[in-house]
């Protein structure tokens, strides 16, 4: 019965200190669960394994009913959501970010066993979807969602993108076909080459080459379009890309080779046109590995709710879609949730985590009638808002349109490629101009030979390769380390980069860990015992890190009498005549001497001194820094407040601008400022905050912890576990334009060889499909061995 | 030699039947996801009373 148990198996057995108990995987320290059975990797593993020891019957709804999805009995948005609608029967696929193994699969396969009405489910485990089949009158999609989310599989409505996909199966069809034609050219090419008694039927040699004329052509039309259509857009552009010799070198060989079959003077180069083509695509399919988790281009609503809770006038909630929100509406946010557009607080106090969307470290208090922006999270209870404004003009919104439009002009493809192709182009018809204009003085005819046969050989097969392969397999090595790039492209921006802009809040730092530090006479374990029962009254955001830092031993939670708590100021009360009073420097009213976030404890009237709380930087950053300082221009640029300001300015070293207090706004013109001094600059940060500065700069990278689905928009993803090799992959991004250039200079060789072949008006079809594969071939060896082998070094 | 013509006609229509399956794959969505089906084959059909049921629907 157990047989996920069967086909997991156990890597790395020397360095496992804990096995799940269900899939036998290492528990890694982030997710661990335990139950009376055992231990587990994660909430699934726990969940199959006591479905399948326990007597197992329908779940109650009641039981896993989650109020925050009740949104989705919206009409609206469940006719957005649901792919598939007849009868009774629906169908959704649903985003579930937290698929991880096989168990996962397993136990939403099985979801028919535990809930009514769920029909089918089928896991797509490469994109993280689950199709689910349902029958719309036992089940409802608030259900569905809450279940998923109660077996521990919380789903995600914001990100799910087709798109791409087919764009890639198209790819992969193309290269069928061509490789298909590929290859039965070749087949029939083959008998010529070998001088056989096929020169003795002229019909059956007449018979093969017409069928290699008519292989070229799906090949040509379809396979090899985009270079086509790519060369069209080119010179309408009036730019010369890669993509224009390529199509100018298939149209000539296409011509000249029909017209020798035609005409019957020889075999053509068919061979060879459908061999280039097969192996450009197999360059260019390479070079697309996708990573099918992430989307790289997002907008601001996959950030934000799907919908809102709307207060009707009387009294009870209706959810309806974001985009219905108007101002002077009144919603009700929930703890955790975010604020979905610029809106008023209704309430008298709030405690809103700013941190995604301006990069302050600590939650702020709001209290009547403040103003509160689109994002924020709601820290305290549930809260009551009047909108400002629709969602899409929010505050957010419009920092997203700010830098959206520099995002699509800077999608063209540039590279190496680009540079030298705009002078191989001319070169070579410069070249076979000359050629033929030479020729044509001693015989015409073969003038027009040698001018078709320059342009046939010097095609940029192995020009094109170069970058493809290269890019194509850093690409994969980066990945397997945790640092997923959008495209090649990245990688030759990352190789430019001069300056590097950090975030501060969430980057160099760790969310959700403080540090705190005791300045005063230890306290005695009798006295933290006191201060904890205070403490743990609170619902102070703070109060949670301080609890953690005293842990007294044995701790039994006091009586405490006259109780009081002011928000945002501090918290005093008698524990068995003891008065107690911790807080602010105000509130317990001493001079204030920490020159960061800090709370003072009074005892009995006597001050016995103060907590500072800072929030703790990386394990890796300081080793990140001093890496980098050596050839990099470094800078930070924080939201968050400059109390900390000693600590950066040690670490980073005198040079190094440190800014802090920056709105969104400030640190993309100050990447703006970098821009127009001529600098190329790196952004790396990690929240919405930075989701300007990291468009506007030369390169971007986002920050992310486990949590792999929410990022800011950019041009790579660097997983924080892989911090510290920043300087590495930057490193090896320069080798790898080096790679590409020496892969350039290999196939320019080859051109050469070829070249002179051709103006000395030898080249023989033989000759062609004999160094139009050695080329491509030398050039994809040599610059995947190149990248991966320094990749390999770089990164062990 | 005539005998060629024949078979390379012959050769050639099964080839391009396996080529249309080819495409075909690919368009049905079959090389989306190559680790769940392994997975899927393991799984013990579990006649249940609902999945039973649903059948008859």
């Amino acid at each position: 019965m157990d047989f996920p148990s069967l086909i997991c198996t156990v890597k790395n057995t020397e360095k496992i200190q804990k096995e799940c108990t269900h899939c036998q995987l290492p528990i890694s320290g982030g997710s661990h669960h335990q139950s009376s059975h055992g231990e587990y990797c994660c909430y699934g593993c726990m969940m199959v394994d006591e479905l399948l020891k326990g007597e197992n019957r329908f779940i109650d709804p009641a039981i896993f009913h989650n109020k925050k999805f009740d949104y989705l009995q919206n009409d609206k948005i469940q006719k957005d959501l649901l792919s598939f609608e007849e009868g009774a029967i629906a169908k959704i696929e649903i985003h579930l970010p937290q698929i991880h193994c096989s168990s996962c699969i397993y136990l939403l396969e099985n979801l028919q066993e535990i809930a009514k009405g769920i029909l089918d489910v089928k896991v797509n485990f490469g994109q993280k979807i689950a199709s689910i089949t349902f029958l719309k009158k036992d089940i409802t999609l608030p259900q569905i969602a809450s279940l998923l989310h109660y077996i521990g599989y919380p789903p995600d409505f914001n990100t799910t993108d087709k798109a791409s996909k087919k764009r890639i199966n198209k790819l992969v069809i193309q290269l069928g076909v061509a490789g298909f034609f590929f290859g039965n050219t070749m087949l029939l090419a083959l008998p010529d080459y070998l001088h056989s008694d096929l020169s003795l039927d002229s019909n059956l040699q007449q018979f093969f080459r017409i069928l290699m004329m008519l292989f070229s052509i799906p090949v040509i039309l379809y396979s090899a379009q985009d270079y086509f259509i790519n060369a069209f857009k080119n010179i309408r552009g009036g730019s010369i890309s890669i993509d224009l010799p390529i199509a100018l070198g298939i149209l000539v060989i296409f011509i000249r080779s029909s017209f020798e079959v035609l005409t019957g003077i020889g075999p053509g180069y068919f061979d060879s046109l459908n061999g280039l083509i097969f192996f450009l695509l197999i360059g260019k399919w390479y070079q697309q590995k996708t990573y099918e988790n992430f989307r790289f281009d997002r907008d601001f609503k996959s950030f934000i709710p799907l919908a809102a809770n709307l207060v009707l006038q009387n009294g009870k909630n209706h959810s309806i879609p974001i985009a219905d929100l108007k101002k002077g509406d009144i919603i009700i946010v929930e703890k955790d949730e975010l604020l979905p557009a610029d809106a008023i607080l209704k309430e008298n106090q709030a405690t809103l985590d700013y941190s995604y969307i301006t990069g302050e470290a600590e939650p702020i208090e709001k209290t009547l009638d403040a103003k509160v922006y689109a994002g924020a999270k709601i820290k305290s209870d549930a809260a009551i808002f009047e909108i400002l404004s629709a969602a899409d003009s929010s505050y957010l919104a419009n920092l997203w349109e700010q830098f959206s439009d520099k995002r699509k002009a800077a999608s063209h493809q540039i590279g190496i490629n680009t540079n030298i192709s705009q002078y191989f182009s001319l070169a070579i018809v410069l070249i076979a101009v000359i050629s033929a204009a030479l020729w044509a003085t001693i015989d015409l005819g073969k003038a027009i030979n040698v001018f078709t046969a320059v342009l046939i050989v010097a095609c940029p097969c192995a020009l094109a390769l170069a970058q493809p392969f290269s890019s194509g397999s850093m690409l994969r090595q980066f990945g397997k380390k945790g640092f997923f790039l959008k495209n090649a492209n990245v990688l030759h921006k990352l190789a430019e980069v001069e300056y590097i802009a950090f975030d501060k809040t969430g980057t160099l730092t760790q969310l959700d860990t403080m540090t705190v530090q005791w300045h005063g006479e230890p306290l005695a374990d009798d006295e933290k015992q006191l201060l904890v029962s205070l403490i743990k009254k609170s619902r102070h955001s703070l109060s949670t890190s301080l609890v953690q830092f005293l842990s007294p031993s044995n701790f039994i939670a006091s009586e405490i009498s006259d109780f009081a708590e002011i928000e945002g100021e501090g918290l005093r009360g008698y524990i068995a005549n003891t008065y107690l009073e911790i807080g602010r420097a105000k509130f317990v009213d001493v001079a204030e001497e920490a020159s960061t976030t800090s709370i003072y404890v009074k005892i009995d009237e006597i001050l016995r001194g103060y907590f500072t709380f800072h929030q703790n930087t990386r394990a890796q950053t300081n080793q990140l820094i001093q890496d980098l300082i050596p050839n990099y221009e470094l800078a930070m640029i924080s939201g968050d407040n400059d109390k900390q300001e000693k600590a950066y300015r040690s670490l980073f070293g005198e040079k190094p601008k440190l800014l802090f207090e920056q709105t969104p706004k400030q640190k993309l013109e100050f990447i703006d400022s970098l821009n127009a001094a001529g600098q190329k600059t790196l952004m790396v940060g990690d929240g919405l905050n930075d989701a300007g500065a990291l468009n506007h700069g030369h390169a971007g990278i986002s920050l992310c912890e486990d949590q792999m689905h929410f990022f800011p928009p950019s041009d790579a993803v660097l997983k924080a576990g892989s911090l510290s090799l920043l300087p590495r992959f930057l490193h090896l991004s320069k080798k790898n334009e080096q790679g590409i250039k020496i892969a350039i200079l290999i196939s320019l060789l080859y051109n050469v060889v070829g070249l002179s072949f051709a103006i000395a008006g030898l080249l023989s079809p033989l000759v062609c499909a004999i160094l139009m594969p050695i080329s491509s071939l030398t050039v994809v060896l040599f610059t995947s061995s190149w990248s991966s082998y320094y990749a390999q070094k770089e990164l062990k | 030699m005539s005998a060629i013509f024949l078979l390379i006609g012959a050769s050639l229509l099964v080839a391009l039947g396996f080529l249309g399956a080819f495409i075909w794959s690919i368009k049905s969505g079959q090389y989306e996801d190559d680790y769940s089906p392994g997975v899927r084959m393991l799984k013990d059909p579990k006649q249940s009373y609902q999945s039973q049921t649903n059948k008859g629907e």
